[in-house]
């Protein structure tokens, strides 16, 4: 567990957020035009069961042969001129990537978004080690001058309004207020241009790592994924192992599926490819390349019961459609990723003991199942981790008790009509004794219950 | 799909990403049209890599070999995709990818002949041994990461114009 994950707190959290009006509000916003436009955009999409299964059929094969994949795709980027490594955890990864940004006189590397760069706490880590770092997706800059956290995987800075961006702009940068977001996106393009310009390094993350080929594949929006991977003489990409697709024929799909999902989009406004460094007579490209794959747990995690959490492709689709997390938004979840996805990971990745609240983020209502494009059973995994929580130990002593008298009490006939007739004869007794308080949250027990009208 | 029906769904679809995007029958209007869409005195990058290129020279008054201090640049493009009205740079034959990405215009000059009709089969073609850099650009830059409002031209170009020939 690193030190500053609070998953634990989860209900803390919770609730404090549950009290903070400016963010409902914006989360709000956010989760139904999110909910709104993917919906939108999938109505252009004839058969999107089968693109579903086609898709997470692909990622199924990774899966099933990964260390096979992720040789092939070593090999392949090594033949195009990268240099790929291997960490198996967060540390070794940071250490890594400091190691070869500090051989090579790194003063400013400029970062374009990437979940597992937050994973592993990267720019917390470079800092120290005297590394400028500047991260240049609109929203990742946002949170970056704030000294905040992602709350969303896509929209990082969806809990921020436009007044609270003006004012940090006009703090942190010296420019007038506005909260015109065209204007504060202006302010953004002149003064991350420079930091492209001046860069000795870029560091981005991916979205897909292509086996054939060795190619490195980015959705980006802004523009600032391509410059971060191919101005600066050196690039840095740090990716999970699980990330890999076998040939670039496969990306359609993936294509056609994950810009609907995040954003509600076609596709995204650039998609990149890169494979290896820039050869001979070439213009275009990094002169050196290198790609971190990090494990970080993620090998265990296929060889258990949730292995299917891997086929992930991070559009965060679940969360928008998940009433917790429109409720409570991203940072209650204490850790990287949020929602329903990424109470199902942090549990994986960071351990049961460090994560358990989590397992109760769910309505279990289903919501995220229906809109996975990669079809992940997300409720059976979030069962079997409660499950799971409870064989580990971490269940609470007074859930844990009144479960099992349930289960006892359910498995005869004849102790549960007992029941029934003692808390229907008990129920006055109950009203006065806990008031509106308890039995306002109680169903009112009825003469006849509905088991016994049938016939 | 024919021909006419895949550029003509071209058309639509990277008009519906906010590129102007249109078809020019006859390529000797080339130079009259970009000196209309390219402002008088602009700064322009022009690779002339290409006959087009070399053709559309003409249409502009103020040439840079620098794309990083151009304000235009007018290329050809490796390609086309129907399907999502995209096209494509790439760096072979020496091009400069980040010339389209840098520039916060940029004008493609696509022959109707390089529009693929789907994802599939443009990345069918280039699985085995892409290029370096392949970039799949369909409209301008935009984000939405204030309060989910767009807003055009971050980083990248504020302006996409696709001539298909």
């Amino acid at each position: 567990m690193s030190e500053d994950q609070t998953s634990l707190q989860f209900r803390a959290n919770s609730a404090r957020a549950v009290e903070d009006e400016s963010l409902r509000a914006a989360m709000r916003n956010a989760t139904d035009t999110f909910g709104a436009r993917r919906a939108a955009a999938f109505e252009a999409i004839p058969d999107l069961e089968s693109l579903r299964e086609q898709a997470s059929a692909i990622r199924l094969e990774v899966l099933d042969n990964l260390p096979a994949y992720l040789e092939q795709f070593t090999a392949s980027a090594e033949r195009a001129g990268a240099r790929v490594h291997r960490a198996a955890d967060a540390g070794a990864a940071r250490e890594l990537i400091a190691a070869l940004l500090k051989e090579r006189g790194v003063k400013m590397a400029a970062k374009s978004k990437s979940m597992v760069s937050e994973e592993i706490h990267l720019n917390a880590h470079l800092e120290q080690e005297g590394i400028e770092v500047v991260e240049t997706d609109l929203g990742e800059y946002i949170i970056q001058l704030e000294k905040e956290t992602p709350s969303h995987i896509i929209v990082p800075a969806i809990h921020k309004n436009r007044r609270q961006v003006g004012r940090l702009f006009a703090e942190r940068l010296g420019v007038p207020y506005s909260d015109d977001p065209q204007v504060l996106t202006k302010i953004a393009r002149k003064v991350l241009r420079e930091k492209f310009l001046a860069a000795d390094a870029g560091i981005s993350g991916a979205n897909f790592a292509v086996a054939e080929s060795g190619s490195l594949v980015l959705f980006t929006n802004e523009g600032n994924g391509r410059m971060v991977t191919s101005l600066p003489p050196l690039h840095i990409a740090i990716l999970s192992i699980e990330k890999i697709i076998p040939s670039l024929r496969d990306l359609p799909p993936f294509i056609r599926l994950l810009p609907r999902s995040a954003t509600g989009q076609a596709i995204t406004s650039y998609l990149s490819v890169i494979t290896g460094t820039r050869k001979e007579g070439e213009a275009t490209g990094a002169r050196e390349l290198h790609i971190v794959l990090l494990d970080g747990g993620r090998t265990r995690i296929l060889e258990g019961e949730c292995r299917e959490m891997l086929k992930c492709i991070r559009c965060g689709a679940c969360m928008n459609v998940c009433p917790v997390y429109r409720t409570v938004g991203g940072h209650a979840y204490g850790w990287t990723y949020p929602g329903p996805m990424g109470m199902i990971l942090t549990t994986l990745l960071t351990g049961m003991a460090s994560a358990h609240p989590l397992v109760d983020a769910s309505t279990l209502c289903g919501a995220c199942v229906e809109v996975c494009p990669v079809k992940i059973p997300l409720v059976e995994l979030i069962l079997k981790l409660r499950d799971r929580r409870v064989r580990e130990g971490f269940a609470d002593p007074k859930t844990n008790l009144g479960m099992r008298l349930f289960g006892a009490a359910a498995r005869s006939p004849a102790l549960f009509d007992l029941g029934e007739r003692c808390t229907r004869m008990a129920w006055p007794l109950i009203r006065k004794l806990g008031g509106e308080k308890v039995a306002g949250r109680l169903p009112r027990p009825v003469a006849k219950p509905f088991h016994r009208r049938l016939p | 799909m024919n021909r006419e029906e895949t550029v003509t769904r071209f058309l639509e679809n990277a008009g519906r990403a906010a590129a102007g995007a249109r078809l020019v029958e006859d390529r000797r209007e080339l130079p009259r049209l970009l000196s209309e869409l390219v402002p008088e005195g602009a700064a322009v990058y022009c690779p002339a890599r290409s006959d087009l290129e070399r053709e559309v020279l003409c249409a502009f008054s103020r040439r840079v070999d620098d794309y990083a201090s151009a304000e235009v640049t007018v290329e050809e493009v490796l390609a086309g995709i129907a399907e999502t009205g995209s096209i494509v740079c790439a760096s072979l034959e020496g091009r400069a990818v980040q010339a389209s990405v840098l520039p916060s215009r940029h004008v493609a000059l696509l022959p109707a002949e390089k529009i693929f009709p789907t994802l599939d089969e443009f990345f069918a073609d280039h699985a085995a041994s892409p290029p370096t850099n392949l970039a799949v650009i369909t409209g301008p830059s935009r984000t939405a990461d204030i309060e989910l409002t767009l807003a055009i031209g971050v980083h990248g170009p504020e302006r996409l114009d696709v001539l298909v020939i």
